[in-house]
């Protein structure tokens, strides 16, 4: 009997520190369901959005068939944007949006109302009271009531609002209003088009977003961050970002070539930042933005008045598609080598990067929660950064972390630089008050760095990029370090460099990167040592 | 051949080529004025460039002489802009061309209503409601109407709503001409 009871403690036992150390993996995939073109506001405006906040979308067509979400651990949310309001079957898609809801996936509904018979049915289902507005005119109507973060980051709305049907709660305590906008002076008479319901984020047409007449413009009147998180319960989360590497927006240009044979003409004089690179070569260019010179466009060659066109305000990685004529290879190749000038000149990372490969690498990451404020990154492939938005004084915690190079501030954004060396980094963050780093860690860089090894009084890594190896470290205030630096087929140059009161060392090594080279640091004035 | 022939056929060319200068070099060569390709708009093209306010100008630039287009492409352009005051401007200015369509009446009104010109924005529908007779439907004139209250010339839209109530029989147009009386 006594070895009964013990052998049952021990599968208890162990059964209880399985399920301990199985950590939660955050779900990251977002079922889009639209019902236009590729070009669609959903493809156009939501899934950059979505992305950025480190998302996976997956599109559906809501005409066409909708997918099948039970059992579907990895999805974080279900965002419903119509532009047409176009459903297959009206009565099928108010059942599987019933269905959401009791799958408890959170929805966002935007754009165009789905054109089923019964609308007043389907946001009962989703907590919100709908009614149709016969006065289609809102010049009286004001807002009592504002998210003043949520609402017109960039764009403001005007005197006139969109017009609105009638929107209201089902359940007023545990809903939200971001925006409430009154009739004239009766305050019965109000709609809530910007809503946030238990089981959805609802945005009334117009409210979201604006769109020019032709349909062709389009801009965001709510902050899309702040509205997704929101809309998903994402919470505090580390987001994979595909557009930097090393706090450094991603400079990968291609060419699009007429044909093969014209490519290595280019490609030969294609030399910049000292050293010949690798140029992406795309037979089958994208259509739409980030065209850098196209036939017969010689004034695009010079295009650097056009930081529109090339994404260069945007926020993900900076690739230019250089298209050309097989019979015009100067304008291609004034073209490519503008664009090297560029990124000799702006704070960019420029190194051996498949833009693919990153991208590959953000839809595989894989991302474990180990507690509040610790994940493990699994399956990452060629991605290094992971951003916290919206960050305030969040800070790494160097010591509960592995595999993390660096951290620098973007914008508002924490974004932490991960070491491509190491398989399944674990980045863990503070709210704690800052304090000094126990080693050498990266602010940024221009090139690649891998393979770091550190004490507090040395590191070691692994160098490769173009131009010149622009980085910036964080050590300790007034330190001073050797710096060694060895070029792949090089010798060994060395540099004494002393951190000021603000503990930054700011180098621009040899253009000797692109094969690759060795870096070290070796503090000199042994402060960590002891007196 | 004498040194006279010689001075002769010498002087033949430069007599031709003094003529020649006399009737063409004296001319101004006036080329055709320069049509801008059919297909291409530079406002547009500035707007593909992201450069909004510079096609703003453009089009203000366009539009100065009211052709009903150039002011549609104005209009559009301040939208893109986010500038309501030139929109409304060049709403009103399409409006008053008469070549607005009733739509564009009515958005010129809800700018100016908005705007706070209540008076201008009801003259506006009072304008479309004799231009558009035949096409005006219940959320005209719901909108007529609320102006036309709000304005306190609830006399401007009754005749209106009186001969729809007479045409349609609709409850709704009963409702707003109960208001209206």
């Amino acid at each position: 009997m006594v070895r009964i009871f013990a052998f049952l403690a021990l599968v208890l036992a162990s059964l209880t520190a399985v399920s301990a150390s199985r950590a939660e993996v955050l779900p990251r995939v977002v079922i889009v369901v639209t019902d236009g073109a590729p070009d669609s506001l959903a493809a156009r405006l939501g899934v950059p959005a979505l992305q950025r906040l480190g998302l996976v979308p997956e599109i559906y067509r809501a005409d066409i068939g909708l997918p099948e979400l039970d059992g579907r651990k990895d999805v974080a949310g279900v965002l419903i944007w119509l532009d047409e309001g176009r459903v297959a079957d009206g009565a099928a898609f108010l059942a599987w949006v019933r269905r959401l809801t009791t799958l408890n996936l959170p929805l966002a509904l935007m754009g165009t109302t789905p054109s089923i018979e019964d609308r007043f049915g389907l946001f009962v289902s989703l907590g919100v009271l709908y009614s149709v507005e016969d006065r289609s005119y809102t010049y009286d109507l004001t807002a009592i009531a504002k998210d003043q973060v949520l609402l017109e980051p960039r764009r403001r709305f005007g005197r006139v609002w969109p017009a609105t049907d009638q929107i209201r709660p089902l359940e007023p305590p545990p809903s939200e209003a971001a925006l409430t906008l009154q009739r004239g002076t009766d305050s019965t008479d109000r709609t809530m088009p910007l809503l946030f319901t238990p089981r959805v984020a609802y945005a009334a047409p117009g409210y979201a977003v604006w769109r020019s007449a032709d349909g062709k413009q389009a801009a965001w009147m709510i902050d899309p961050a702040a509205w997704f998180t929101r809309a998903f319960r994402l919470g505090v989360r580390p987001a994979p970002d595909a557009g930097l590497i090393n706090a450094r927006r991603i400079f990968a240009p291609a060419l699009a070539p007429a044909d093969e044979a014209a490519a290595p003409r280019v490609l030969r004089a294609a030399t910049g930042l000292g050293h010949a690179q690798p140029l992406d070569v795309m037979l089958d260019p994208p259509s739409g933005g980030q065209i850098a010179a196209t036939c017969g466009q010689g004034a695009r060659a010079r295009f650097f008045g056009f930081d529109g066109l090339l994404g260069l305000n945007g926020d993900g990685a900076i690739s230019p598609v250089v298209t050309m004529c097989s019979d015009d290879p100067e304008t291609a190749r004034a073209a490519v080598q503008a664009a090297y000038a560029y990124a000799a000149s702006h704070p960019v990372l420029t190194a051996a990067i498949s833009l693919t490969d990153v991208e590959m690498g953000f839809a595989s990451a894989e991302i474990d929660a180990l507690g509040q404020a610790s994940w493990r990154i699994r399956n990452r492939g060629a991605l290094q950064t992971l951003r916290f938005s919206a960050a305030g004084l969040t800070r790494v915690d160097w010591y509960a972390s592995e595999g993390v190079i660096g951290a620098a501030r973007v914008g508002d954004a924490l974004v932490v630089s991960l070491d491509p060396d190491v398989a399944e980094p674990v980045v863990a963050i503070s709210r704690d008050p800052w304090e000094l780093p126990p080693f050498a860690v990266l602010v940024e860089s221009r090139w690649l760095v891998s393979g770091l090894a550190r004490d507090a009084d040395n590191a070691a890594m692994h160098l490769q990029g173009y131009g010149r190896g622009d980085m910036v470290w964080q050590v300790e205030p007034r330190s001073e370090w050797e710096v060694r630096f060895k070029p792949e087929s090089g010798a060994t140059t060395r540099w004494r460099a002393v951190a000021g009161d603000d503990g930054l060392i700011a180098m621009s090594l040899p253009a000797q990167g692109a094969n690759g080279a060795q870096l070290e640091f070796e503090r000199q004035d042994y402060a960590g040592a002891g007196p | 051949m004498s040194n006279l022939s010689l001075r002769f056929l010498s002087g033949v060319p430069l007599v031709a080529m003094a003529a020649a200068l006399l009737v063409l070099g004296v001319q101004r060569v006036t080329p055709p004025p320069a049509a801008a390709a059919p297909d291409f708009d530079f406002g547009a093209a500035l707007i593909d460039e992201g450069r909004m306010n510079d096609a703003l100008a453009w089009y203000e630039g366009q539009a100065r002489d009211d052709a009903p287009a150039s002011l549609r492409m104005l209009a559009a352009t301040a939208d893109l802009v986010n500038d309501e005051a030139a929109r409304t401007t060049a709403l009103s200015r399409l409006v008053r061309s008469g070549a607005a369509t009733l739509q564009e009446h009515v958005e010129a009104a809800e700018l100016l209503a908005g705007a706070g010109a209540l008076h201008q924005a009801l003259t506006i529908l009072y304008n479309a409601e004799k231009r558009f007779a035949g096409i005006l439907d219940e959320p005209f004139l719901a909108f007529y109407a609320a102006l036309a209250r709000d304005a306190a010339r609830k006399d401007i839209a009754l005749p209106l709503a009186r001969r729809m109530w007479t045409r349609t029989n609709s409850e709704r147009v009963l409702k707003i001409l109960v208001g209206l009386s």
